[in-house]
């Protein structure tokens, strides 16, 4: 199975604070990894690094993907090579409408410009199934758009993208039940043998529909637990702090590591 | 001939003159000779040719400033005076297209849309090549009561011309009076416009956008003049400097005593791309009637890092994601432009002057 | 009536009460070469002050009223006495000031701030210092606190003359000419390397002359790495001639070094305030200003911040109220000169009946000053439908490497907020009084706790109408 994605002692921080501290991680095409954690334990900046957000500074280690070093590359070279990160908290970009915006971005990533009529009916097709009105298209990106809309526009973003490992940072945070299974469904019609998924999340019902191949706890500015599916309704029924018990899991990364 | 006009575009209220806001002067010269090509729209049945006499009443008021219409109505050598019909909406927008090819063109435009009618004129400024031309127009509307009226200029100069533009409107009970600016070309842009809501719940809005680069001097004054009750403004401008362009904005919100319930709003976002570039902003907000909301906000500087991750992180280069944040400033205003053609031409327009290497 | 009220009338009794002393000297009305030569002797000016006051007269003859900002037409310099002497020495005891000037100091408290809490204070009447004083061991750390006459001559004269008039030269403005040709009295602070002065030194200016005109001096350098907080305040009996201050304040904040500099104005409603202030802040170092303008007739009022420094910063928080009569024009300048300065300029601004308030700011950021930020914010509150309120901002940037942010607003007291504290019980007027404080919150959140309660006070008085 290939590797994808393949974090090695990498070390975070935010001007002068260090959020993540020697964290190894790998995920493999075919696999759906569930990131979990209490909140400021720096799920989000795990998820910023990987992407290139120029506000947080990888102090050491590396990134790589596909067995290249991505370390130093922008969010743009990252998405081309098939990184894609759901925002927690997506920009309004005024001026530019979704459809504008995701046919510029599929001929950045795709490298050739998609024919216009093809481009909208894929991108109706995708809409209808996360039960956005068409008129969405037409829109200014994340313009006036409420939290839920937000989030599906960029399950849209990612049906259309179509990349090889996709992470998705509280995707579901702020919808209701109806829009967490619309976007969960979105989430399932991506996933393919040959892409992966990281999920962020502190709900189970957005991953109850996934096979979930691992899931990791991320304290102490790294990843210090990391187990099965069964973890989380452990982590849902009795929240972290039971958590230390386990001897059976520790190990952090190499769990996963081993899967390989 | 040569062109001198002082005074122009004067901050409603003066502040300190070393800020150099207070007003501007213009000095060029041009061909004695002018020579250029209109095309024009054929007037809709319903709409009819006027001249200044029916103006004779209105108290205009203007942004730029009595020296510099005086001139252009004295001297005025084109124009488009139009007069709707009361209670007829005119669909099709009246067109004037001017090319310059040398000397100045003097245009003295009247909008009268008369109770109850609607009404879209389209004036656009282009110039055959690079000759040095003047342009100085004065655009007065009139609104009647709940008529409205959409004014659309775009100015696409060459690089060595110069460009005046007063608008100047007066707006009646539940009327509206929307003036859509695009200023793209021009070695000077020195651009006005008053916004008189004297009904009440009359309304207006001016939207802006412009670009500059090279030497262009852009300078604007925008003032919305409330009198009616429940009159409602918004002033928008944005645009992107670039080189070492010089922009000054002044916009004026001005509530007067009696204007209750009365609402403006003004937004200014301007993009920076160049050390060079000097970019001014007054924007005023004068207010002597207490039952009013005046709001502004004015974000100028680079463009946002988080909007450039966010677009980044889509498979968009910083320059792809730049040059589509800037286009996208003229979006918002190209709503307002009739005509998929002239859009085209304003989107080509820009992306073909904005270099790549001004946007690392 | 209510304690509130009874507390803001007995203010302005305190305010209003005029000395009845004889002055031990004044010139006569008006502006002559002989007249800055009368001054100039009176005060025993060493030779280079006596020509700088005569050049400054020049200056002033030729340079012209401002063509902007609020008339000044009420303002007759021929009627303007520039300098006027109290029967009094200039002490360092209470003790040693003649009674009925000790008396007026008494009943606007400043003794006993002095003694809760203060490093030392200077007390000004009409023309001249006629108390200073600085406690031991702020003394004992170097600091130096004096008049502007002491140290004109004294020890420091040196570093007075390197600095007086430097920053405000009197070729900037006609009342700044005017200021270098008559200028008496004020403060003159020097603060050592890392001395950190850790209660406030406060000034206080009080006019008791009808027709007259004060002219104060301040003058305070921070050596590097030195903090003071300085408190500036004023007021004056009303009468019914104009009256004229044109004060000036220079402060030199060394690298790393912090000042704070607050002042309430109270100054009567005759009183045409053209007073200039301006700071430079060097390397990392820091300039606050906070200002309550509640009096005057006529105000100018702008104090400039020049951020020259790397990393340098200014803060400026305001309030004006411009009640009956008043036009207050006030406001926060700075000039950014050095990469990396930052700037928050926060406004607030108040009219009624029949007062009008301009805010007013300019904030310039130069060629090649990269990475800078600055913020402006500014709220404006109509009480009612006879006054006026205006907002005149200029932002003025000449690189693209900076971060700006503007906001204005402007508005009334919200009806549903008035509704929901009558509801609870409270009375219309305390209801807009208590909103109009809460909007003066921020303002007043940084004042010593006596000064904020003076600024309440004073605010309170406003909104009574009684002033």
């Amino acid at each position: 199975m290939s590797t994808l994605l393949e974090i090695r002692d990498l070390t975070v921080g935010v001007g002068e604070k260090i959020i993540l501290r020697g964290l190894d991680l790998t995920i493999n095409a075919g696999e759906t990894h569930v990131l979990m954690g209490q909140n400021g334990t720096g799920k989000s900046t795990l998820a910023s690094a990987i992407m290139g957000n120029p506000a947080y500074t990888v102090r050491s280690g590396s990134i790589l993907f596909e067995g290249e070093d991505i370390t130093n590359e922008t969010a743009d070279k990252r998405a081309r090579r098939g990184l894609f990160l759901s925002f927690q908290n997506p920009e309004e970009v005024p001026g530019i409408t979704l459809e504008n915006f995701m046919r510029t971005a599929k001929s950045a990533v795709t490298g050739e410009k998609p024919r216009v009529m093809q481009f909208r009916k894929d991108m109706n097709a995708a809409m209808d199934k996360l039960n956005m009105p068409q008129g969405y298209a037409s829109r200014e990106l994340n313009v006036g758009f409420s939290g839920g809309e937000k989030k599906k526009a960029e399950i849209l973003q990612l049906l259309l993208l179509n990349p090889k490992l996709a992470i998705l940072d509280e995707a579901d945070s702020g919808l209701d039940v109806d829009a967490i299974r619309i976007v969960s469904d979105g989430v399932r019609r991506y996933r393919n043998e040959g892409n992966a998924l990281l999920i962020i999340t502190h709900n189970a019902k957005l991953v109850e529909e996934l096979t979930v191949d691992y899931v990791h706890v991320l304290d102490q500015k790294k990843i210090s637990l990391t187990g099965s599916a069964e973890l989380i309704t452990r982590i849902t029924e009795g929240g972290f702090a039971g958590l230390g018990d386990n001897k059976a899991d520790k190990g952090g990364a190499s769990a996963s590591r081993e899967a390989q | 001939m040569e062109i001198k006009l002082k005074e122009l575009n004067a901050l409603p209220v003066r502040t300190w003159h070393r800020l150099g806001v207070n007003g501007n002067t213009v000095e060029t010269s041009a061909d004695d000779t002018l020579s250029y090509s209109v095309t024009r729209s054929a007037l809709p049945d319903i709409v009819t040719e006027t001249n200044a006499e029916e103006l004779r009443c209105a108290e205009f008021r203007t942004a730029v400033g009595e020296e510099a219409t005086e001139y252009i109505r004295r001297e005025s050598n084109a124009g488009v005076r139009v007069r709707a019909r009361r209670g007829y909406e005119v669909e099709k927008p009246v067109t004037a297209r001017y090319s310059l090819r040398s000397g100045a063109l003097l245009d003295d435009n009247i909008i009268f849309a008369e109770a109850g009618s609607s009404l879209t004129v389209v004036l656009i400024f282009d110039a055959f090549n690079g000759k040095p031309c003047f342009h100085g127009g004065s655009t007065r509307i009139i609104a009647e009561n709940c008529a409205t009226v959409n004014l659309i200029q775009i100015q696409t100069l060459n690089n060595a011309s110069t460009h005046i533009s007063d608008v100047s409107a007066i707006i009646g009970n539940g009327a509206s009076v929307n003036v859509t600016q695009i200023e793209l070309g021009g070695a000077s842009a020195t651009v006005g416009c008053h916004l008189k809501l004297e009904g009440n719940t009359a309304s207006a809005r001016a939207d802006t956008f412009y670009f500059g680069n090279g030497d262009r001097r852009l300078d604007f004054n925008y003032i919305a003049r409330h009198l009616g009750d429940g009159t409602t403004s918004s002033l928008t401008a944005s645009g992107a400097l670039f080189d070492r362009c010089d922009k000054t904005y002044r916009g004026t919100l001005d509530f007067i005593r009696g204007a209750a319930g009365s609402k403006g709003a003004e937004i200014e976002n301007t993009l920076l791309f160049s050390p060079d570039a000097r970019n001014r902003s007054a924007p005023l907000i004068l207010c002597e009637e207490e039952d009013v909301e005046g709001s502004h906000a004015a974000s100028i500087g680079k463009i946002d890092a988080n909007k450039l991750y966010y677009m980044q992180s889509r498979g968009l280069s910083e320059v792809e994601a730049k040059r589509l944040l800037v286009t996208a400033q003229l979006e918002t205003v190209l709503k307002n432009v009739p005509g998929e053609e002239e859009r085209e031409r304003l989107r080509d327009y820009l992306s073909g002057r904005i270099k790549a290497n001004a946007l690392r | 009536m209510s304690d509130t009220e009874k507390t803001a009338g007995d203010f302005r009794e305190v305010y209003d009460r005029r000395g009845t002393m004889e002055p031990d000297f004044k010139v006569t009305s008006g502006l002559t070469p002989e007249i800055i030569r009368t001054i100039s002797d009176e005060k025993g000016d060493p030779d280079w002050m006596r020509e700088f006051r005569l050049k400054s007269l020049e200056l002033y003859n030729t340079i012209p009223v401002p063509d902007w900002g609020p008339s000044l037409d009420g303002l007759n310099m021929d009627n303007i006495v520039t300098y006027v002497r109290p029967k009094s020495g200039m002490e360092h005891s209470w003790d040693d000031v003649p009674t009925e000037i000790k008396d007026t100091f008494e009943s606007l408290g400043i003794p006993e701030a002095e003694r809760a809490g203060l490093a030392g204070v200077g007390a000004q009447y009409d023309s001249e210092v006629v108390y200073h004083s600085v406690r031991k061991e702020v003394a004992e750390s170097g600091v130096v606190y004096t008049d502007m006459d002491s140290a004109l001559k004294g020890e420091h004269s040196e570093m007075v003359r390197e600095h007086f008039m430097k920053l405000l030269p009197p070729t900037e403005h006609k009342f700044m000419a005017l200021h270098g040709a008559v200028w008496s009295g004020g403060s003159f602070v020097y603060v050592p390397p890392n001395v950190s002065v850790e209660i406030p030194l406060q000034s206080y200016f009080r006019f008791n002359a009808a027709g007259a005109g004060q002219f104060e001096h301040t003058l305070i350098i921070l050596d590097k790495g030195a903090t003071l907080h300085f408190i500036e305040g004023c007021s004056a009996p009303k009468y019914n001639v104009a009256n004229l201050h044109a004060g000036c304040v220079e402060l030199f904040v060394g690298e790393g070094a912090r000042l704070r500099y607050s002042t309430i104005e109270n100054w009567s409603k005759n009183m045409y305030n053209l007073n200039s202030k301006r700071a430079t802040v060097a390397k990392d170092g820091a300039v606050e200003w906070v200002s309550g303008s509640f009096g005057s007739h006529t105000s100018y009022l702008y104090p400039m911040s020049i951020l020259r420094g790397e990393g340098a910063r200014m803060e400026y928080t305001g309030i004006t109220f411009a009640g009956a009569g008043q036009e207050l024009d006030t406001g926060a300048q700075v000039i950014h000169a050095a990469p990396r300065t930052t700037s928050s300029i926060t406004g607030k601004s108040l009219s009624k009946d029949g007062g009008r308030s301009t805010f007013r700011s300019s904030v310039v950021v130069n060629r090649g000053a990269y990475g800078c930020k600055t913020s402006v914010v500014c709220d404006s509150l109509m009480l009612d439908n006879k006054s006026r309120s205006d907002t005149v901002p200029v932002i003025d940037v000449r690189n693209d490497d900076v971060d700006i942010g503007y906001e204005a607003k402007i508005g009334r007291i919200s009806e549903q907020a008035i509704y929901y504290l009558m509801s609870r019980g409270i009375s219309e007027g305390d209801a807009k009084a208590m909103i109009v404080n809460g909007f003066a919150e921020p303002i007043s959140k940084e004042l010593p706790l006596e000064y904020a309660v003076e600024m309440n006070n004073l605010i309170t008085l406003e909104m009574s109408g009684k002033r």
